[in-house]
């Protein structure tokens, strides 16, 4: 499926970078880029041979442009609850298990 | 002590005490605030190098020991950051802006008493082939005032041609050394990928950047590469192997050399009389003993895909601190993000905006796998290819651009034709391998240069066998 970058691309592309651009610019922006990345879609049809240690992933374009926006996430309690050896009494919940045994030495 | 234009003329002039040091500086800067026309200087600074040229003066009188640049008057392209002098990358955005530190490259010239007269004009951030896109203005040839100089580094190139300085420091990305250096006709030199530190270079494209040396001939090149590479602990980049000194190899010859010339650079799109150029000096390197002998790299028409693509990428997340906060230029507004917006919208030139577009493309969820790593992939494919062809061949004879430097404003709305011209050039930059351009004629009164590429940290090879075509033409 070949890249059709259209004039909502560019304008979507020019917001996450912080640009703005009035309609006659992005009119011109917009035809250049087409031009531009339809002579880097080039490298699709290149042969990748040994690259066994490179990850090969599917090169299917799909249009999933997110919005760049914040969510609310649990990562750091969910992280923090699966921590081995809690210590209640340390500040931060999470003890480090002693590396010498005190009472046998 | 107006004929003197390469280093080892002026060192003995300074030796024999034809000149001094103060009056060599002097006369540079005359002749930089003379050829104004060719707006080659973003700044010049009269009286802090007069008054390092006096310093130097009294080390030479005191007999203290000196190295061969000491005293030489150079030029810095403005991307490279210089204490207390502004250092603008010819951009709206770092107008204002003076850096606390030397770029390390520079901080070495220093140590070896060079005299930095200004800094010089170029595309904003080094992005351009042409050095029209400037906040400075377009830079024009000295050899056609109607004609680009190159890009990136036109200014750089511009001041040796026209005899202000006899070297310059330049940066190269795509062939931003070499290309200007071939339309100019002087000769340019890129180094192999982490040979020479890039601490305090703006960056553009990190995996790419790298700095080299403008000179009149080949032997002033090695000289300066010489002076400014090596490991560096404040870039991560930089090796570790010993520099392979250059200066004694030049007068080795190329007996038993072995160079490759890929037809794939002769072909389509190259003019044919720059083609013919290298078959010339392709026959004179043979009659100098160099086996030489036409050879192909299948893979070298997917460099400037990957380059575009990859250059780009580096570029949208290098230039994503231009906010308005901690550097450079910011238009005051209502609320952060439109002080963000209206600050890189006013503060960055057409092209930057262009390339950040695409770098942001490439780079976004959807389009990341299609573009950014399969041009990663790629990449690595085409260091393969060239280390394989290594293994056949010593080094590499092709154009460093396959045109004569075009007129101002002929591509300047046609992006695409203007990547075209670094087509030649990217092969090494993609391969971070070294490659020089040395000026072998003109075509309609017009520089031309051909290209010598050697493996990777062989810096030494492209000097030997460039100061072969040098001495032949």
């Amino acid at each position: 499926m070949k890249a059709q970058p259209s004039e909502a691309l560019v304008s979507r592309l020019a917001q996450f970078a912080r640009l703005t651009f009035s309609s006659e610019e992005m009119d011109s922006y917009a035809s250049e880029f087409r031009d531009v990345v339809a002579y880097v879609d080039h490298i699709e049809r290149a042969y990748v041979s040994h690259t066994s240690d490179v990850k090969t992933k599917s090169t299917q374009t799909v249009e999933t442009l997110r919005d760049d926006a914040t969510k609310p996430s649990d990562l750091a309690d969910t992280l923090l609850k699966h921590v081995p050896g809690q210590d209640n009494n340390n500040s931060r919940g999470v003890g480090v298990p002693p590396v010498f045994d005190t009472a046998s030495s | 002590m107006n004929t003197e234009r390469t280093i080892s003329e002026i060192t003995s002039g300074l030796h024999s005490g034809s000149f001094s040091v103060a009056e060599l500086v002097e006369k540079s800067i005359e002749k930089a605030e003379q050829y104004t026309e060719y707006n080659a200087f973003t700044s010049i600074h009269k009286d802090a190098a007069l008054e390092q040229a006096r310093i130097v003066d009294e080390k030479r009188k005191r007999g203290e020991p000196m190295h061969d640049l000491a005293g030489v008057p150079c030029a810095v392209k403005d991307l490279l950051c210089t204490k207390g002098i502004p250092t603008t990358a010819a951009s709206g955005m770092l107008r204002e802006f003076v850096p606390p530190y030397d770029a390390e490259a520079v901080a070495q010239l220093k140590e070896k008493d060079v005299i930095i007269i200004g800094k010089t004009n170029m595309d904003e951030f080094g992005m351009g082939s042409s050095s029209e896109f400037s906040a400075f203005g377009a830079v024009r040839n000295p050899h056609d005032m109607e004609r680009v100089a190159g890009g990136s580094s036109g200014g750089s190139a511009v001041a040796v041609a026209a005899g202000i300085v006899p070297f310059a420091l330049g940066t190269d990305t795509g062939g931003s050394i070499r290309q200007p250096a071939a339309f100019c006709g002087v000769v340019g030199f890129k180094p192999t990928y982490g040979r020479v530190s890039r601490y305090g270079v703006i960056a553009y494209a990190s995996s790419f950047d790298q700095v080299g040396p403008i000179a009149n001939t080949v032997e002033d090149a090695a000289l300066v590469y010489e002076a400014i590479a090596g490991h560096d602990a404040k870039d991560a980049t930089t090796s570790r192997e010993n520099v392979i000194p250059t200066h004694s190899s030049l007068s080795e010859g190329v007996k038993g050399v072995k160079i490759g010339v890929p037809k794939e650079f002769l072909g389509e799109g190259v003019n044919r009389d720059i083609a013919g150029f290298v078959r010339l000096a392709a026959e004179k390197l043979a009659n100098e003993g160099a086996h030489v002998e036409d050879c192909t790299i299948p893979v070298s028409e997917y460099a400037l895909p990957v380059y575009l693509v990859l250059s780009r990428a580096e570029a949208s997340t290098n230039l994503a601190r231009y906010d308005g906060v901690r550097y450079g230029k910011r238009e005051q507004r209502g609320a952060l993000n439109e002080m963000y917006i209206a600050t890189r919208t006013n503060g960055f030139g057409a092209e930057v905006k262009r390339r950040i577009l695409l770098g942001t493309f490439v780079l976004s969820s959807g389009y990341a796998d299609r573009y950014y790593h399969k041009a990663a992939t790629l990449r690595t494919e085409i260091c393969s290819a060239y280390a394989k062809l290594f293994d056949r061949y010593d080094a590499l004879l092709f154009p460093t651009a396959p045109e004569v430097a075009f007129k101002i404003g002929e591509k300047m709305d046609d992006p695409l034709k203007m990547y075209m011209s670094d087509t030649l050039t990217v092969q090494a930059n993609v391969a971070g391998l070294p490659a020089i351009s040395i000026p072998v004629g003109k075509v309609n009164g017009l520089p031309v240069g051909v290209q010598v590429m050697a493996p990777s940290m062989r810096e030494d090879v492209c000097f030997r066998v460039g100061a072969v075509i040098e001495r032949s033409h």
